[in-house]
């Protein structure tokens, strides 16, 4: 295993198109016991009014937040770091959209918020230091504020 | 100069550059701009202008960089690098290398490339090795990147919005003098088993078959500055100040060590360390609460909290991405580090509408932080290129040693 979100599983998604091993977005919860084997992670879960936080911290210092709302799916996920994650594994059906919707240049450099159909992708850093997250507007539970994306 | 709404020439213009194929449309005023002529061997032109054939950028400095085939007298110089702050290493479009560049070799003796992340995407391309001339000042066998897919096909890891060509960079490489040594360091240095290893390198044994290498941190995309044999220990960046309106350009200096000449000292300064991440804290407003943040000429914008934290309105439209005051908001911070250093600055945030169309140099265009509120380890405060303006402002290199200590800091 050599990516701290689940690379070695990428080929798999990638060739099989269904869904992911990984608890990417729109996925089911329960496959982030997979991914925090994967990244060696430890598993901290908390639980709000509508949905629960499973975050992942992993011995590079890298966490990874994935929001479950009730019905079990994962509707958005948050990660900050050295590095990056990679983003097929985040967004899992979701990655195709996305690149297509970001091809181009941007008004903003250095900072990114992308509005697509039903998805939201924020990005900041810099080399060394990245921070973002994604959510799907239609899978998060009534009355999900985007800024609980904590 | 007329005020016109920033909307239709520039910033319009940078989102019109977006993919689907439509007409690209030109600035209006599109100018080539000469880089001013330095005259210290440790010094050499940057300016902000339209960006390389007036492809219309915003606050994006440039400067031209010479590469040379090792050891020979081969050379090439390209023009309009974006300086960057915000990362380390060389990199340039191999559409516009003309040069035959050796490549850097794994341990097992396969070409190295690289996936390069950046806040927007990720750029792909070969690692190869240059003496690169900047100023009078070089650096010899220096390991860089050539953006681009045509020698290695991008592997379906290399995830994030591909930063692979002119069109998608506008720009022709990239020159990232930020504080650290490599762009990666001992992570990348890792066995590809360690999850440690975070799989930016790749090793390739055909154009088709590239796989996550480990590689040691000699054998890395490095700071070409601290690759000088003088002046390594920092960079510094000067700019003038440009009218509330913005400039059509604006020309400064790029210069080479932190006191270590008559000309690069550090003055009455104030030198703020930065962690490993390269992050100090602003206290906003002044007195009120304390943010990460840090400095980045690559960014083109001031980006820094939300709306509501920083009572400012933000813009609709094409330029929903900043904030629009009513009239111009005039601001104080306090920027500190936890050596105990501290300035307290004052700085502008204008609505763009009132902003020149013509121009492409801004000290007072901000927008919202992405996100903001994030988890407290993610920054507040992204002081971009607009901060850069009517000051100099020295970056020092992790580890090297300098007349206010070793780096990292960030001093103005």
């Amino acid at each position: 295993m050599r990516r701290w979100s689940c690379a070695v599983l990428v080929l798999a998604s990638v060739l099989q198109v269904s869904s992911s091993a990984c608890a990417a977005l729109g996925d089911d919860a329960a496959a982030i016991a997979t991914d925090q084997a994967h990244m060696q992670a430890s598993l901290r879960v908390w639980h709000q009014a509508n949905y629960a936080v499973h975050e992942l911290l992993a011995p590079s210092g890298i966490t990874l937040r994935q929001f479950v709302g009730d019905g079990g799916k994962v509707f958005a996920v948050s990660w900050s770091g050295g590095w990056r994650p990679n983003l097929r594994d985040v967004m899992g059906a979701y990655y195709d959209r996305f690149i297509a919707g970001t091809r181009g240049r941007r008004a903003t450099r250095g900072v990114a918020r992308i509005e697509l159909p039903g998805m939201i992708v924020v990005m900041g850093g810099h080399q060394r230091a990245f921070f973002g997250h994604v959510y799907l507007t239609d899978l998060a539970p009534a009355g999900f504020a985007p800024e609980e994306i904590r | 100069m007329t005020t016109k709404p920033l909307f239709p020439a520039t910033v319009l213009s940078v989102l019109c550059a977006c993919g689907g194929g439509g007409g690209t449309q030109q600035p209006e005023a599109c100018i080539p701009v000469d880089l001013p002529t330095a005259t210290d061997p440790n010094a050499m032109g940057a300016v902000v202008d339209s960006g390389p054939e007036c492809v219309g950028h915003t606050n994006g400095l440039f400067t031209s960089v010479t590469l040379c085939e090792p050891g020979t007298s081969t050379c090439q110089t390209i023009d309009h690098l974006l300086i960057d702050t915000g990362s380390v290493g060389v990199r340039v479009l191999e559409s516009e290398l003309a040069l035959v560049l050796p490549a850097v070799t794994s341990t097992s003796g396969r070409a190295l490339a690289e996936c390069t992340h950046f806040v927007d995407g990720s750029s792909w391309g070969p690692v190869r090795t240059a003496d690169v001339i900047l100023g009078g000042e070089f650096a010899v066998s220096l390991p860089i990147q050539v953006i681009g897919e045509g020698s290695y096909t991008l592997p379906a890891n290399c995830t994030g919005t591909p930063i692979n060509d002119f069109k998608t960079l506008a720009a022709n490489g990239i020159l990232g003098v930020g504080v650290h040594l490599q762009d990666c360091g001992a992570d990348c240095a890792q066995p590809t088993s360690s999850i440690l290893n975070p799989g930016l390198y790749y090793e390739c044994s055909s154009a088709q078959t590239c796989a996550v290498a480990s590689v040691p941190v000699a054998q890395q995309v490095a700071h070409p500055v601290a690759a000088f044999p003088f002046d390594n220990n920092g960079t510094i960046i000067q700019l003038p100040s440009v009218p509330a309106d913005g400039a059509l350009s604006v020309s400064g200096l790029l210069m080479f060590g932190i006191g270590t000449q008559p000309n690069n000292g550090l003055g009455v300064a104030t030198v703020l360390a930065v962690n490993g991440q390269g992050f100090f804290t602003t206290t906003f407003p002044i007195g009120g609460t304390g943010y990460t943040s840090y400095l980045d000429s690559g960014s083109n914008g001031l980006f820094f909290l939300d709306a509501a934290t920083a009572n400012l309105k933000q813009c609709t439209g094409g330029v929903k991405e900043f904030y629009c005051p009513t009239s111009t908001a005039k601001l104080g911070a306090t920027l500190s580090s936890s050596s105990g250093a501290s300035t307290t600055i004052v700085f502008s945030v204008a609505n763009p509408s009132t902003l020149s169309s013509e121009a492409f140099a801004f000290g007072n265009l901000a927008g919202p932080m992405p996100g903001f509120p994030l988890n407290p380890s993610a920054p507040g405060f992204d002081w971009g290129l607009p901060f850069f303006f009517g000051r100099t402002i020295y970056t020092a290199i992790e580890n090297q040693s300098t007349p206010a200590g070793a780096g990292p800091y960030v001093a103005f």
